[in-house]
């Protein structure tokens, strides 16, 4: 069952130079128990559309709703308590934990009424923290404990969800694998819903059922996880994919995506990623593709896909001079 | 003959709590056009044993051995001359291309300034140099960019850039400090290569320090495995990255997402985490995190010896036969 559902979520900017629409027009939904990669590179709204999602930031247009209510942005008054049950854990624990007070107060804050220390040391065992944590301060824990306590903070409120913005960017590769496997643990035995957003594809892969890949503030494919891994509809998820390096000692370099992320105030004409994708053809820059619904529970944006069809794969292009 | 051969590299830190040994007996060569990759967790020493070489640690520090750069050894140089050599024919890259550039400064600004004060070129020259060095990195219309400012590039676009100031005096060695650990897979790639290209056109010798095995594996030659300011395991890239054999190399290797496993299967995490400095375990460093130990682990460190086609740090040597 759908938890969180965002829909044609429009999320603007306003800055000097005019408005920035940093989310275009974008859906997601995460059911309990379900994990939602969302991956792009930087600039392409992800962390925007997870502030829009626990209403950290407005949207301009379409609805984010959460249990089937309105998620409203934060503002002045007191937060609707049914939106505690929707959680957000952000990047740097180094930030977003307070130096001053002890993990045990900090984790505490997220339960309604008595605060028992039970409960509290209950939640720390959970994410794999040592009960005398409790009485100790952030500064004595690694990053990927202190991420741990991050995400024990959101879990105290006794979540349905927790949108989770790069929680295991700037993590030592053992830290993010305990990180990993925790947050795949919270969703099949507390029945969590996690929209983990990720510039890592790998790791993503291992952790997430299905996955959004965003560019330039739109979806451009949605898919289960392994079918997006082993056959991208969008050439888009084809060159993340491809710009992987693998430590198998081959010493294969990975394949670069040519050009950059386009300014989101001038976004290019029709295909928003046609400037860099290398199997651009005339209609491209013309018409801008819509999400096409494909068979198998995917979608794509691209006009090399049919909808209601089988994804087609993509033109192998090693080799060729168009990919780098 | 080999570009830098360091030897013997021990470094001692001053903390609030007493001297703290960080790089205990270090010794690699980096050759000619080679890339040599230095890897291993945060703390392990990997980043304090390249600043030791460039005089580059806080007052206060220790630094044993030496590091023998072409007739000179950095370590025992005076420092007036390190400076001379840094920055010329030793040249750096760090991870973080928003703060290891000025911002202040407009990129011809930074790329002139660099060649006039190094190579003593006039002001016409030096820009001419400039915009051989942008086109170089593939920096688009590179005259248009020595009139811009750091800000106005992306962050990949940022890090070409502070290659191409490193590149600007034609350095023999390049030192990279995690140069992609900030940049999207996408742009990690483009510099990856990038890197690759200019280490055979300009003959150059990079050391590369990376976190990230997956970077390692597709671009050194030749690797070391760091683990508590000491090598575990160094040889060709190709054997110890396939044919791990220190049980730490193992382990991280089996920590990563692996592009070919099964998705369903849990990535394996080390217990514990990496010591700190000032608090190393007796022994093997890595023993309390070992699944392989043996008695003389705990009190015994293991010298960095020749096992087969590498160097190992292991006695017990649980994958010899692998």
């Amino acid at each position: 069952m759908t938890v969180l559902q965002l829909e044609d979520v429009v999320v603007d900017y306003h800055g000097r130079g005019g408005r920035v629409r940093a989310v275009a027009g974008a859906s997601i939904a995460v059911a309990r128990g379900q994990v939602v990669g969302l991956v792009g590179e930087s600039g392409c709204g992800k962390s925007t559309l997870a502030r829009a999602a626990v209403g950290l930031v407005p949207a301009s247009s379409g609805t984010v709703t959460f249990e089937g209510r309105p998620v409203t942005p934060l503002g002045r008054r007191i937060r609707p308590a049914e939106l505690v049950r929707l959680q957000l854990v952000f990047q740097s624990p180094y930030s977003s934990l307070n130096p001053r007070r002890t993990v045990g107060s900090q984790v505490g804050d997220g339960m309604r009424g008595s605060k028992p220390s039970g409960r509290v040391a209950e939640i720390l065992e959970v994410v794999g923290l040592p009960s005398n944590a409790i009485g100790r301060y952030p500064h004595e824990f690694s990053g990927g404990q202190r991420q741990r306590i991050a995400i024990a903070r959101a879990l105290a409120a006794d979540p349905s969800v927790i949108v989770l913005d790069e929680p295991l960017a700037s993590l030592d590769a053992s830290a993010q694998a305990q990180l990993a496997n925790l947050l795949k643990r919270l969703a099949r035995e507390l029945d969590v819903g996690l929209l983990l957003i990720s510039h890592d594809l790998a790791i993503v892969r291992h952790v997430a059922d299905a996955v959004s890949v965003m560019y330039l503030g739109r979806m451009v494919e949605t898919a289960p996880t392994t079918e997006l891994w082993e056959r991208p509809a969008h050439p888009y998820s084809g060159a993340l994919i491809a710009a992987v390096p693998h430590a198998d000692g081959a010493g294969t370099l990975p394949v670069s995506l040519p050009g950059e992320v386009p300014d989101p105030s001038h976004p290019p004409s029709g295909c928003r990623f046609h400037p860099r994708c290398p199997y651009a053809f005339d209609r491209c820059p013309m018409e801008e593709p819509p999400l096409l619904v494909l068979a198998g529970g995917r979608a794509a944006a691209c006009w090399l896909q049919r909808a209601g069809e089988a994804p087609k794969p993509l033109p192998n292009l090693v080799g060729s001079d168009r990919v780098q | 003959m080999s570009t830098l051969a360091v030897e013997g590299l021990r470094v001692r830190l001053p903390t609030p709590a007493g001297d703290v040994t960080v790089v205990d007996g270090v010794d690699y060569e980096v050759q000619p056009a080679e890339v040599f990759g230095i890897a291993g967790e945060s703390g392990s020493g990997k980043t304090v044993s390249m600043l030791a070489l460039l005089g580059l640690l806080p007052d206060g520090s220790s630094v044993e051995g030496s590091a023998r750069f072409g007739e000179d050894d950095l370590i025992s140089m005076p420092r007036r001359r390190l400076r001379s050599i840094s920055g010329r024919d030793i040249a750096m890259v760090f991870q973080d291309p928003y703060t290891s550039l000025h911002p202040m400064l407009s990129v011809g600004k930074q790329l002139t300034e660099h060649v006039r004060l190094h190579l003593g070129l006039d002001r016409g020259r030096a820009e001419e140099r400039a915009v051989e060095l942008l086109t170089d990195v593939r920096i688009p219309d590179p005259h248009a960019a020595l009139r811009r400012f750091p800000h106005q590039f992306s962050g990949g676009m940022r890090q070409r850039i502070a290659i191409a100031i490193a590149l600007a005096c034609r350095p023999r060695l390049l030192i990279a400090d995690e140069p992609t650990t900030a940049l999207d897979v996408t742009v990690q790639a483009g510099i990856l290569r990038l890197l690759d290209r200019l280490r055979t056109e300009h003959e150059l010798a990079v050391v590369l320090i990376t976190h990230d095995l997956g970077v390692l594996s597709s671009i050194a030659d030749r690797v070391s495995i760091f683990y508590a300011g000491r090598v575990v395991e160094s040889g060709e890239r190709e054997e110890v990255l396939r044919t791990p054999r220190h049980p730490y190399t193992r382990a991280l290797l089996d920590a990563l997402p692996h592009p070919e496993a099964p998705q369903e299967q849990d990535l394996v995490a080390i217990k514990g985490a990496p010591p700190t400095p000032g608090r190393i375990p007796a022994g093997c460093a890595f023993h309390p995190r070992c699944a392989y130990l043996l008695a003389e682990c705990r009190t015994k460190v293991p010298p960095l010896v020749p096992a087969g086609d590498r160097l190992l740090a292991c006695p017990p040597d649980p994958f010899s036969h692998l």
